[in-house]
């Protein structure tokens, strides 16, 4: 009887001490650019958001992006790839950017950031998460990005200043002799209808 | 013997008039033309489709010798057809242009005044065949090109682009100048 006893009182300690508390909150993490186009040497963009849609607040937030942009071919311009935290609170969002520019061109991946936090100030242990992905992007060379988009408008000027004398001049030598001798005949067909 | 002379001369004028070959002058203004006109559109490809220099240098020389060989034959042919439309036209004008210079001069005889007249309409007409047809074929080799390498040809590659927008304009401009009647 002792022992059933013992066993139900073990039974309800046990229940009450691995009751996991049903409040929690989990960050979701969205990675996203910015860019319409990635170009080589030109400014890409890069934004985090970090929304925490559940009752409580998390703790020392830790966004860890490194490994997706070495500086072998990123140069990172504004911001930090490895921002911190404090908390952030139940129901609100925070967004991180960052500006980098793209030392090579070709196809890229960049991969998941990974974030880590605590879910309450005394419970140390950390939980893990990561945002979502960009996936391949093709970085286009700066000539091939110059191509397509800028306005060339001095250029074209400048093939019509060059291309004009090509074409007028010689229309203006025909235009002349054929009007002199047009004139010529004319003149005299009504001279001649005169007499 | 004078009369041999001046049938032989007959003759040559004759010839010149419907021979198909051109004087050196004609040849080298036809030459000069034909390779700026077709080294103009370099600077545009390199500017703005941005192929360089170094390594686009191949196709670019070879896209110029081509485009330059067949502009030159396209301003002999259409100066060759020309020539008589326009002396028929002319004919009468510089008849009385001539006449109004031999008016002064009583020692001319008919011979001599019919010989400046044929020679002033070989001129005349030379001349304006000559500046027509450059004008005319550069205008249309460069339009040709405009239109095929910026909107038909806009979405391809550099070397697609120049490479065959040069050879259809070059292909159209010639074409079109055999093809007049």
């Amino acid at each position: 009887m002792f022992s059933k006893t013992a066993l139900i009182l073990l039974a309800f300690i046990s229940v009450a001490y691995s009751q996991t508390d049903d409040e929690e909150s989990f960050l979701f993490v969205t990675k996203q650019t910015v860019n319409r186009f990635i170009v080589q040497g030109k400014e890409l963009t890069i934004k985090y958001g970090l929304y925490n849609s559940g009752p409580t607040t998390v703790f020392n937030v830790n966004l860890n992006d490194v490994h997706s942009y070495p500086s072998k071919y990123y140069e990172l311009l504004v911001g930090t790839l490895n921002p911190k935290w404090e908390r952030i609170n139940a129901g609100t969002n925070l967004t991180h950017v960052v500006v980098l520019k793209p030392k090579e061109s070709g196809i890229s991946n960049s991969s998941h950031a990974i974030v880590t936090y605590q879910k309450s100030e005394k419970n140390t242990e950390v939980q893990r998460t990561y945002s979502s992905e960009i996936g391949d992007v093709y970085i286009m060379t700066g000539r091939e990005y110059d191509r397509r988009f800028s306005s060339h408008v001095i250029d074209w000027i400048l093939f019509t200043a060059m291309a004009s004398p090509c074409i007028v001049f010689p229309f203006f030598l025909w235009f002349n002799s054929k009007r002199k001798y047009e004139l010529l005949a004319s003149k005299d067909k009504t001279t001649k209808k005169a007499q | 013997m004078s009369n041999q002379r001046s049938t032989s001369r007959d003759e040559d004028l004759l010839l010149q008039d419907f021979s198909r070959n051109v004087t050196t002058k004609s040849r080298a203004l036809f030459s000069g033309n034909a390779a700026v006109v077709s080294a103009i559109p370099l600077w545009l490809f390199w500017r703005i489709h941005q192929m360089d220099f170094s390594s686009y240098f191949i196709h670019f020389i070879l896209g110029t010798i081509v485009s330059t060989y067949f502009l030159n034959l396209a301003y002999q042919n259409m100066k060759f057809i020309l020539k008589h439309k326009i002396a028929q036209k002319r004919e009468e004008a510089v008849n009385r242009e001539i006449s109004k210079i031999f008016a002064s001069d009583k020692s001319a005889n008919k011979k001599d005044k019919d010989d400046r007249v044929l020679t002033r309409k070989n001129e005349v007409a030379d001349f304006e065949a000559t500046t027509f047809s450059i004008f005319y074929n550069n205008a249309f080799y460069l339009v040709c090109l405009l239109v095929l390498s910026f909107f038909v040809l806009k979405n391809f590659s550099p070397t697609v682009n120049y490479l065959f927008s040069v050879a259809l304009s070059t292909a159209m401009v010639f074409l079109f100048s055999t093809g007049q009647k």
